[in-house]
């Protein structure tokens, strides 16, 4: 395909403003995809997506129109994949920009405008949602002046009606511009995501930036060099389509035979052996989790199923590590690294679900340097792994720049938020009259708590919050560890800062006490810095626990009533002769609301 | 209708689905009262008996339990035309058991003598509470001077009846219950039945509970309660003879305690279930559906009877396959399961040669680790070829009953 014929775009949006009815509006209306009883929202392909209504995975499609290759490139919409989002924004030209009619400018629509115009992207506002009583399309003009975008150049749409999807569509056509034309330089492709396929291997994700690539083909990955043959190239519709070769412009796949996804990895180029390009794409950086957490079956018998688990979604994402970890309350787990919580909780969800496991999750951390007395530099991301309190010189941990959208109104709410969680205020900056931008210094481990929840309750749900790493830097932690019956629990130590661990300690006991059932003997638990006891509270025995009714028709109800405490008792883990609950092990990330 | 095999049923259920008010915590099926509704039930209830008397050949009944709803709102003269027809289409043992639940706010001296007259010969009244504040945090419509002049009145004409007593309710101090518990044990009731407050599923109480507007009171004050009542009715001569049950020497339930013994029963009414000793069968708990299946042409009881052709069971069109009832099978570990609890909550226990005789396999072979590790913890006993509860245990009995449950 000549390159002046096509149109290399994705689509950008608040969450709920309707990206991916918009998406399938425009595959059906182009007949993309004709079968009517496509499952709505054809792009995000996983339940876990459709059910929470945000896309992990980029996907592309290819859509013909009136002789036009238009590609339309999903992102994902979280900020623990702000990294693939870039990449596939550097795939693109420009940028459907789709707004609420009736909710309006939001913060993350901000955040999207700033993160195009960084790309370079033509932008396309489009004002979605007209059908709504409640819609003010006037008033959403008025907010795109407010921020510098012509108005008049704003489509008025309804993706769940069809309305006006011709004129979207004819706008991307005019308005963004062709790729450039390198047809006859070293191929460059850049790789915006890959998936792994067990029959195929890695299929990769590329837009071919210059030069063309064709079945076999000789590439190469230009950050490890490793070299591998094209067995197939084609494009999305969505469903695969073989084609013979991908030239510059196109966006497609390319199938080589790469067995692991860690051979190919986002933000990579592609090339060819025998007549590679001079230079890299820029942007590549290899992702690094920043997050940490101990999985462990809570039946020991399924740790072999769990290994097994780990390995093949591990095949399909290459930013998720694990490795082997025992803990003396688990037993054999594995520490796994995550993008962030949202990836933590889609890789957990996915275990539980596809491969039917009851896994005890420890509380997120992150990844500390700790430099000893002797000079020996550590770098530790179990907290149950920390050195003892003696022998650590100096500790430091991962700081970020916070930025937080929101409107003016609850900025109070959000910076008090923001300092109770060790922030440094940095920043803040009026996008119009009544939004805001705050920007704080953090710790990371600060924010993979549940700041993120809070962050929305304080904000009734509108505050945006995206961080970016910033470095390590010293801060004076310690160890606080939790003896539950007089027995340390190592799963459920975490490291605190030194002036918040009384506080911290306390609140952590009185949790505890909630979500630990009563048992037949009194059990104490307690929270211990380096050897000292801080905070102490005692759950006493059980004194009565009997369905004082029982007669004839109730029986089975009864019965069923007892098989549901069975149940209860099975999903818990027994540390020495006390059983702990799985959500024990998460309410060390809880804050006290009061606290 | 579920080929269920009752030849040796011996007890009976009936269910009287009328109430004039739902009490917040009661989960039992009950539709409002209407003396119109009544009457059309009565003839349903009639075409359902007559069906089932021609299922069950010569069964001896050796009791009958007319229970609710509220069966006191009902007059006399329905429940003497169907002990009459019972006695017509079955044989009643000459000592049967005939209870029928009351309420105080509807029995009075009238209605107690009528019942009498009509064979009943035991009553269950749901005293609740000596406390006007409590009964009506209960949707009690009775008061404390009420409940005590039902309760003498009663004494007056019933030598076997039995009061329930509900305690640990929100608020309830120690010394409120000991108050309720001592003017009761003042009328020395040949029977009393004692349960905690519970919170069940589908209730008002259930929402006002999780939305942490009730507050049950601690654990320990719930122990508290049950042990003074303990202690109390057993100086005062009960037999704690079941975990919410007491009786003077000869007064046990006799109705309620073959439940216990895992014996099978009959049963009549929406929402009633009945039991072979393998499956239960229950019908649908909605009145109206069983007045569209017993009496699709809604006709009068009342006519019925002065026709005299209640008799007549040429009137009753039995041959319906019934889409009324869902028929439920024991699995032989729920079957264990069941009858190993229902036994332990007995003061007698559980018999090893009756188990064995049950499930041709010994309750000790089954359940080896867990009696033993009950036994260790001291929540059951071991004597004379039976396990049975500890005093302790009957507080805990849960964590002995979820030891029975095999996977």
């Amino acid at each position: 395909m000549q390159t002046d014929k096509i149109r290399n775009f994705c689509i950008i949006a608040h969450i709920d403003h309707g990206k991916s009815t918009l998406a399938d509006r425009m595959l059906e209306y182009t007949g993309t995809i004709t079968d009517r009883k496509m499952q709505e929202q054809v792009l995000d392909k996983m339940d876990l997506e459709r059910e929470r209504g945000i896309t992990i995975k980029a996907q592309a499609v290819t859509i013909e129109h009136q002789g036009y290759e238009l590609n339309l490139i999903d992102t994902p919409g979280h900020v623990d994949f702000a990294y693939e989002v870039s990449r596939s924004l550097a795939a693109c030209e420009g940028a459907l920009l789709v707004i609420d009619a009736a909710q309006g400018v939001e913060a993350q629509t901000m955040a999207n405008i700033y993160l195009a115009l960084e790309h370079d992207l033509e932008i396309i506002p489009v004002i979605n949602k007209i059908d709504l009583p409640s819609a003010n399309p006037q008033r959403v003009k008025e907010q795109l002046l407010d921020i510098g975008i012509d108005p008049d150049e704003a489509i008025l749409a309804s993706a769940k009606e069809g309305t006006n999807i011709d004129q979207i569509l004819e706008a991307i056509i005019e308005r963004v511009p062709a790729p450039y034309n390198g047809e006859n330089q070293p191929l460059k492709a850049l790789v915006f995501d890959t998936l792994y396929d067990s029959y195929q291997g890695v299929i990769a994700y590329v837009r071919v930036m210059e030069g063309s690539v064709k079945k076999g083909d000789k590439i190469l990955l230009m950050s490890n060099q490793k070299s591998y043959e094209v067995d197939e190239v084609g494009f999305f519709s969505p469903a695969m389509q073989k084609k013979d070769e991908l030239s510059s412009g196109e966006v497609g796949y390319i199938i080589s035979g790469i067995k692991d996804v860690r051979n190919c990895r986002v933000g990579d180029t592609i090339t060819l052996k025998n007549n590679p390009a001079a230079k890299a794409l820029p942007g590549y950086q290899k992702v690094q989790p920043m997050v940490f957490s101990g999985l462990y079956p809570t039946d020991n018998a399924d740790y072999e199923v769990l290994k097994e688990a780990l390995e093949k979604l591990q095949l399909n994402d290459a930013s998720f590590t694990f490795e082997p970890e025992t803990s003396e309350a688990l037993g054999f787990g594995f520490r796994c690294g995550f993008l962030g919580l949202l990836h933590m909780e889609v890789i957990q969800e996915r275990l539980e679900r596809e491969y039917d496991l009851d896994l005890v999750i420890t509380a997120p951390s992150v990844e500390y340097q700790i430099i000893k007395k002797n000079g020996e530099e550590l770098r530790i991301e179990n907290p149950a792994a920390f050195p003892e309190q003696s022998e650590i010189d100096k500790i430091k941990e991962p700081f970020v720049t916070a930025e937080i959208h929101l409107p003016e109104e609850y900025v109070g709410q959000a910076m008090e938020l923001c300092q109770d969680n060790r922030g440094e205020f940095k920043d803040m900056q009026y996008i119009d009259q009544d939004r805001v931008t705050l920007k704080y210094e953090m710790p990371l481990s600060e924010i993979i708590t549940d700041f993120f929840n809070q962050l929305k309750s304080k904000t009734r749900g509108y505050a945006t919050l995206d961080y970016e790493l910033e470095g390590y830097k010293e801060s004076k932690l310690v160890k606080l560890d939790i003896l539950i019956n007089k027995e340390v629990v190592d799963a459920l130590s975490t490291i605190v800062h030194d002036e918040n661990s009384y506080q911290q300690g306390n609140a952590l006991v009185r949790r505890l006490k909630e979500v630990i059932p009563r048992h037949m003997f009194k059990v104490p638990i307690q929270a211990a810095v380096g050897g000292k006891i801080i905070a102490r509270v005692n759950i006493p025995a059980m004194r009565k626990n009997v369905l004082q009714k029982c007669y004839g028709g109730d029986v089975s109800r009864k019965r069923k009533l007892l098989e549901k405490q069975k149940e209860g008792k099975k999903r818990m883990k027994q540390v020495g002769s006390v059983e702990i609950p799985q959500e024990a092990f998460m309410t060390v990330l809880e804050r006290d609301e009061n606290a | 209708m579920p080929n269920l095999n009752f030849s040796l049923a011996n007890a009976l259920y009936i269910h009287l689905p009328f109430c004039s008010s739902k009490c917040p915590y009661c989960d039992f099926y009950s539709v409002k009262y209407s003396k119109q509704r009544v009457d059309l039930y009565w003839f349903a209830l009639f075409m359902e008996l007559e069906e089932l008397s021609q299922k069950v050949n010569n069964n001896l009944l050796q009791t009958i339990y007319i229970g609710g709803g509220t069966p006191s709102l009902i007059e006399p003269f329905y429940i003497r035309e169907l002990i009459k027809k019972i006695k017509k289409n079955f044989k009643l043992i000459p000592t049967a058991e005939i209870t029928v639940e009351v309420n105080p706010a509807s029995i009075n001296e009238d209605k107690i003598i009528g019942l009498k007259r009509a064979g009943v010969n035991r009553l269950s009244v749901g005293i609740q509470s000596f406390n006007d504040q409590h009964l009506d945090f209960l949707g009690r419509k009775s008061s404390s001077e009420k409940n005590k002049k039902i309760l003498t009145l009663i004494d007056q004409y019933f030598g076997n009846y039995s009061a329930d007593l509900i305690f640990a309710l929100p608020e309830q101090s120690l010394n409120e219950f000991a108050d309720d518990l001592e003017t009761m044990l003042s009328f020395k009731p040949p029977h009393i039945s004692l349960y905690n407050l519970e919170i069940h599923e589908n209730t008002p109480f259930y929402k006002r509970y999780h939305s942490g507007e009730l507050k049950l009171p601690s654990e320990e004050l719930d122990a508290e309660m049950y042990e003074l009542a303990v202690d109390n009715l057993k100086a005062a001569d009960y037999q704690h003879y079941e975990i919410s049950n007491f009786s003077q020497r000869g007064y046990r339930a006799r109705h309620n305690y073959l439940y216990w013994l895992f014996e099978p029963y009959l049963a009549l009414g929406p929402g009633a279930a009945a039991f072979d000793g393998s499956c239960r069968s229950q019908n649908i708990a909605d009145l109206n559906q069983y007045l569209d299946h017993y009496n699709p042409q809604k006709r009068s009881f009342k006519e019925l009877i002065s026709d005299g052709a209640a008799d007549n069971s040429n009137l009753f069109p039995p041959n319906i396959e019934s889409k009324i009832r869902t028929l439920n099978c024991l699995e032989p570990k729920e079957k264990m399961a069941e009858y190993s609890f229902l036994a332990l909550r007995t003061a007698q226990g559980l018999f090893y040669h009756k188990f064995y005789s049950q499930f041709k396999v010994g309750v000790k072979k089954v359940f080896k680790e867990e009696i033993e590790e009950l036994k260790s913890k001291q929540l059951i006993k071991e004597g004379n070829e039976r396990i049975y509860l500890t005093e302790r245990g009957k507080e805990l009995a849960n964590e002995v009953f979820l030891k029975f449950l095999l996977d």
